[in-house]
């Protein structure tokens, strides 16, 4: 959906009245390009729910009228998500996660400008998610982030919280202070268990580590991912009734778990890639 | 002639109007614009804005300004196209020295205030001495905020 800058000058003129409370009749470059580039944002709000009928275009003022609208709504529904999903949200001790997803994630919510800086994420979230959140700014940024923490939440309530933690302490000893994902090293640590078929609960011997490497060196590299997305996808289904979005979500990490696994292997480093 | 050129000609010929239309208020004063004068007034403006990297709507400032000043005892006919170029200039210029956190009308009066006082009729004066010394300190208290936020 492309407009003319004629078609979004006023529009952004209009945002530049408000936004200096008709105080002063210019803003500087600098200002411009922002609520220009939030009205882009708006607009654009259009284009991903496909909303707007191709062959009749709305003028540039309508769909950012309609697109500011969907904005006000994304945003008041990923707070209320964000709201619910706090209630029962364990960070398992580590500081990183704790601090993002309870401070920086509500002082988003706070400080953001919907009407003259939607296109700010503001925060950084420092917190690493199994898929990043790239390709998005502002709110979609954060709706996103705020999904991918509930499929962690979701995955590692199933387990009992002492046995989260004694898994994340036999990993890495200082875990707490660490800047890594939580959910991945309770993850591999299952699929490690099911790939050997090792009963999950208390921890492997020696000779457990033995056969995990046995299995990686007798599988090509494909044939591991097939094996490790099959035992995620039975997973899913008994541990967590099917739940598709989970299943896309934590299978973000099995590519990356596979070169970690060969390469633990490799140089004889698997007690380093993961704990079972 | 194309339709952008035809939308700028237009709009172009409103501001004239309304900078015109300001005679009516400075003519009491001995004061009056020309044609010539505020086509010459806008070329300046377009420039200013250029250069201090700011983009105006609407009407723009330069109704306000002239009428801010057009009573003040340092400006005549004789020099009062080339003062207001400069008051112009001196404007956008400070917009951008108080980081946007004075309103239009703050700085006009800030202005006015000082040209027809300490300035004692001196642009250089306004521009490099009394608004520098007010605007260092206005950054100043803005870095020490920040600090202690």
């Amino acid at each position: 959906m492309d407009y003319e800058i004629e078609e979004l000058l006023p529009i952004v003129a209009e945002l530049a009245e408000k936004c200096t409370s008709k105080e002063s009749t210019s803003i500087s470059y600098e200002k411009a390009r922002q609520l220009m580039e939030a009205v882009l944002y708006c607009i654009h709000q259009n284009v991903e729910e496909n909303s707007l009928c191709s062959r009749e275009k709305v003028s540039a003022k309508e769909a950012y009228r309609l697109g500011y609208e969907k904005l006000v709504k994304k945003v008041k529904e990923t707070q209320n998500f964000y709201n619910e999903m706090i209630v029962n949200f364990k960070a398992y001790g580590n500081e990183n996660y704790y601090n993002t997803v309870t401070k920086a994630i509500s002082g988003f919510f706070m400080y953001y400008d919907v009407k003259f800086a939607p296109q700010e994420t503001i925060i950084t979230m420092d917190y690493p998610t199994i898929c990043p959140v790239t390709g998005c700014t502002g709110i979609d940024a954060i709706a996103q982030y705020v999904e991918y923490i509930s499929y962690e939440q979701r995955f590692l309530s199933a387990l009992p919280e002492a046995y989260v933690v004694e898994v994340l302490l036999k990993f890495q000893r200082n875990y707490k202070k660490q800047f890594d994902n939580i959910c991945s090293v309770l993850l591999r640590h299952i699929l490690g268990c099911l790939c050997i078929e090792r009963k999950i609960g208390g921890f492997g011997t020696e000779q457990d580590y033995i056969r995990l490497d046995k299995m990686i060196k007798e599988c090509e590299k494909n044939e591991l991912q097939e094996k490790l997305t099959n035992l995620l996808t039975g997973l899913v289904e008994n541990k967590y009734q099917g739940e598709e979005r989970l299943f896309e979500y934590l299978k973000g990490d099995v590519e990356n778990f596979v070169e970690y696994l060969r390469n633990g292997s490799r140089y004889d480093k698997l007690k380093r890639v993961l704990v079972i | 002639m194309d339709g952008n050129t035809l939308v700028e000609l237009l709009s172009e010929k409103n501001q004239i109007q309304k900078v015109l239309e300001m005679n009516q208020k400075t003519e009491r004063f001995g004061l009056a614009l020309g044609d010539e004068d505020v086509k010459l007034l806008l070329e300046k403006r377009k420039d200013v804005l250029k250069e201090q990297q700011r983009i105006e709507f609407g009407e723009g400032i330069l109704p306000k300004l002239i009428f801010t000043f057009c009573d003040s005892a340092y400006i005549y006919q004789d020099n009062y196209v080339t003062t207001i170029i400069r008051l112009q200039e001196i404007f956008y210029l400070y917009k951008n020295e108080f980081m946007e956190e004075l309103t239009d009308d703050e700085l006009l009066g800030f202005m006015r205030t000082a040209f027809d006082g300490v300035c004692e009729g001196s642009l250089e004066y306004l521009e490099e001495t009394f608004l520098e010394e007010l605007a260092h300190g206005f950054r100043s208290r803005e870095a020490f905020c920040g600090d202690r936020k």
